[in-house]
Formats: C-alpha cells, structure tokens, sequence
C-alpha cells in the first residue's frame, strides 16, 4: 500500500510539474518601439510616477513643438510612449524603461482640434483626454549639436 | 640498486627546478615606481580604509604586495594586473581627475563592489583580506548616495528659461575622437533603443543603428555583428511644473561602434565622446577606452555582449505581439482605404 502511495505521489509531483499552466506568466522580450515615418523628438521621466516616456512626431509636429506659433500647414501626428521605470539590471544608480504601458496617438484636425486615441494600455484614471494632449502639446524638442 | 637510482633522479629533478626557477628570477621586472600626486579629499575614514585594504595593492602607486607576489613567474601576472588596474583607475593620482570624474569613478567603484566583480575574484582567492563583507559594500554604497545628494537639485523650466547663455550647441567641422572615430549627426535617423536616467542627474536618450537594432532583435550578442553601432544622447535634468523631468542643457555624446578587428584591446567595441557644446573630443590618446570605458562594460555588461542599455526583458510576449498586430491591421486598413 506504501508503495503504491508513493509512485501515485511522486508520479504526480513528475507530471504535474511538467503540465503548462494556464495562468502561468507569459514568456518575456525585449521591445523597442518602432515609430514608422515618425521621429523622436523628446523624453521625460517622473520619480512620482515612476514612469518613462518617449515622444515621435512628423514634421509638421516637430515644427510645431519648436515654435507653438507656427502655422500647421500638414496634418501634425505624435504619438507619446510610456513605458514603467525600472532600476537598470547593470548598474546602480541609474533608471530605465521598462514594460510598456502606454501608447498615445494624437492628430491634428483641419479646424484646429486633435483627435486623441490609445494605441495600446490605458489613460490614467484620474486624466482627461483633454488634459493627455495638453500634456504631449506642451513639450519641447530636445536641441542636439548642429 | 634501483631505489639508490630513483633518489638521484629525484634530486636531479629538484636542483632542475631550483636552477629553473632561480634563473626566472633573473627575468622579474620590479612594478614601476610612480610618485603619489593626490589622493580622494572628504572621504570618511571608513571608506578610506576599505578602499587601502582591498584596491590599493592594485589600483596605486602605492603597493604592499607580499613576498609571493614578487616572485616569477606570479610577479608577472601581478605587475600586469597592476599596469591595468592603473590605467583604470588610480587613487594615488585621484587629483588628475574632474569632479565629474571622480563622482563618476565612485559609482563605478560602488558597481563593481556590489556586482562582486571587484576585488578580481582571483586576487580574493589568493589574498582573503582584500574581501569585502556586505556591510563594508553599504558603507561604499552610502558614500556614493551621499556624492549624488549634494547635487540633488534640478533646475525648473522656468528658471532654464530665463537664463541667458542658453545656446544650441553648435559646431564647425565634426570632431574626431582620438581613436578616429568621428561625431556622427546621422544618429538622428537611427532607432530610439532605450532611455535612461543616472544617479549624476542626467537623462541619457540611446540609439542604435539598423545593425544594432536587429542584433537585439535576435540577441545576437555575443559577439554583435561589426557595423553595429550604438549613440547616447546625455542631457541635463530640468523639471516641469508638473514634476516631469525631462532634457535640458547638453552633456556629451557617446559611442560604441563595433569592429573586431579595429578595437582588440576593447572586446572589439570602439568607445567616443564628445563633450559640451563644442564636442570636445574625450581622451589625449586613443589609450582612454582602455582606461576609462572598457572596464565597467567587461565587468559589468558581459551578458549582453559588453553593451548597457539593452532593452531589459520585461515586455509580455503575447501583450505586444497583439499590440503589433493590432497596429498592422490598422495600417493595412489604411493602406487598402487609401487605394
């Protein structure tokens, strides 16, 4: 009787180990974000928040952020992509994106308004569409050597 | 008869190798002396002792190495650790650094510490009290919070704003790092890899080009393809009104291009850097990798082929493989709309 128990034991332990899971973790990757046509224009992290974002647009986007005054003559297109901050794996005292979690699709209109999509995740609880383009309006592109 | 051969045999072979190793002796090259210029000023004792007792043997001019180190053939290997560890990093010539550099070189020291790469685990294996237990590792990590702290504040917009100086960099011709290796504006069409943050309060945007970008793709690390090449973008930290940080002044930019053959001495990843608004180039010789790059890379980033700033594997593979799709169905909507 103690035998039978332990092979019904240890077979079980054998084949319940190997069985998937369905609530089992998916397989984790790398992700760089691919913009298409877009260009990076800024970044910006927040400590409260404990997130990092990376902003693209189209010309007429980059024309526009550089000087808020300037005319749109083509539809402007940006997308912000947040991503969770992390600690780097290598090295101490420094930061990184990590999991996605949000992707931000903003387009100008002919009569002046923007469109406002999600792309991927969802807009924190406590922000209004309003306030997210607001937000991706209200940046700067980063200014390299030239 | 034959036991008296064997004992003759044996002391023959004893005075062979009392001769051999005598003569090596006459082949051991004493370490070089060079004089003490100026060691790390403001660091609390306990620190000061932690770093003489487990770095100093090896980064210094200020060794007390025991009587097996400076016998041949171990003299050899100890006196080429030494010439390394001195072209990375030299307490007893700490003065020759920057402020920048020496905060820097703190973090990396902290880095290596607490990674276990530093002191080399042969080294500990061979001299047990240069180890460091894990307080002593706290001590090294609190005093490199503290370095951080004094320069914990970051300027507003608004204040940015307002200052007068503020000018695009530019510059004239582009400027070449000592190992020939040119500022290259083209980085700007290359792929945004990731973003970073560092404790020095910067903000760091990475590129890489298309090689770079495939190799991730496919983890092809070890070694990355030549041609590969990498572009980081440091900013300083400016804060908005509603607490994001983002980038301000320019710092410098820096490369690692990958040529097998080019760059032996550096796990074939060719490093520049361009400083400031002018691009000052980084290093007199071509040496300064060697001295000043490679090390924390080698020790720290081995896993992904010597390169930090890898993409960290923490994305759903179902997430975003959905997430793609859905974008691609998106455009092929487009597209057939458009024709």
């Amino acid at each position: 009787m103690k035998k039978i128990l332990s092979i019904v034991l240890l077979s079980s332990l054998i084949f319940g180990s190997c069985s998937q899971s369905p609530e089992r973790e998916t397989e984790k990757i790398r992700f760089m974000f691919k913009p298409g046509t877009l260009k990076f224009i800024t970044s910006s992290f927040n400590t409260d928040k404990q997130t990092m974002s990376a902003l693209y647009g189209n010309p007429p986007a980059l024309s526009l952020l550089s000087d808020p005054g300037h005319p749109l003559e083509q539809p402007a297109s940006l997308k912000l992509v947040t991503y969770r901050m992390q600690d780097d794996p290598h090295y101490f005292g420094s930061k990184v994106n990590g999991e996605l979690i949000l992707v931000e699709k903003i387009q100008s209109r002919k009569d002046g308004q923007w469109e406002y999509e999600t792309e991927y995740g969802e807009i924190p609880p406590d922000q209004s569409r309003k306030q997210r383009i607001a937000l991706i309006l209200d940046s700067q592109p980063v200014k390299f050597p030239q | 008869m034959k036991q008296i051969k064997r004992i003759k045999l044996i002391n023959i072979l004893f005075l062979c190798i009392v001769a051999g190793f005598t003569s090596l002796q006459f082949f051991n090259k004493p370490i070089e002396q060079k004089p003490v210029t100026g060691h790390m000023r403001n660091v609390p004792k306990q620190v000061e002792h932690i770093l003489e007792r487990s770095c100093y043997n090896c980064h210094s001019n200020e060794q007390q190495l025991s009587f097996f180190d400076k016998v041949a053939p171990i003299s050899w290997t100890v006196n080429k650790d030494i010439a390394r560890a001195r072209e990375v990093m030299n307490f007893s010539e700490w003065d020759k650094l920057s402020d920048a550099e020496q905060k820097g070189k703190f973090y990396a020291i902290f880095n290596m510490v607490n990674a276990g790469k530093m002191p080399l685990p042969s080294y500990s294996l061979t001299h047990p009290g240069s180890k460091l237990s894990a307080s002593e590792v706290d001590i090294i990590k609190q005093y490199a919070l503290s370095l951080s702290a004094k320069d914990g504040f970051i300027p507003t917009v608004a204040a940015e704003q307002q200052k007068e100086t503020r000018a695009t960099p530019t510059f004239k011709t582009a400027p070449i790092s000592p190992n020939g290796i040119a500022y290259n504006g083209e980085f700007r069409n290359w792929k945004v890899i990731g973003m970073s943050s560092l404790i020095d309060n910067t903000i760091r945007i990475i590129y890489g080009n298309d090689i770079a970008v495939k190799a991730i793709e496919q983890e092809n690390f070890h070694p990355w393809p030549n041609g590969s090449a990498v572009a980081k973008a440091v900013f300083k930290q400016v804060r908005k009104s509603n607490g994001d940080i983002i980038p301000g002044d320019f710092v410098n930019m820096q490369y690692m291009v990958k040529d097998g053959r080019e760059f032996k001495d550096t796990e074939g990843w060719g490093f520049a850097k361009f400083n400031g608004p002018a691009l000052k180039p980084t290093g007199k010789t071509a040496l300064f990798a060697q001295q000043s790059c490679i090390s924390c890379h080698r020790q720290l980033a081995e896993s992904t082929g010597f390169l930090f700033n890898v993409p960290p594997k923490v994305n759903s593979k179902k997430l975003i493989e959905h997430y793609l799709k859905t974008v691609q169905n998106e455009k092929d909507i487009i597209y057939s709309a458009v024709k």
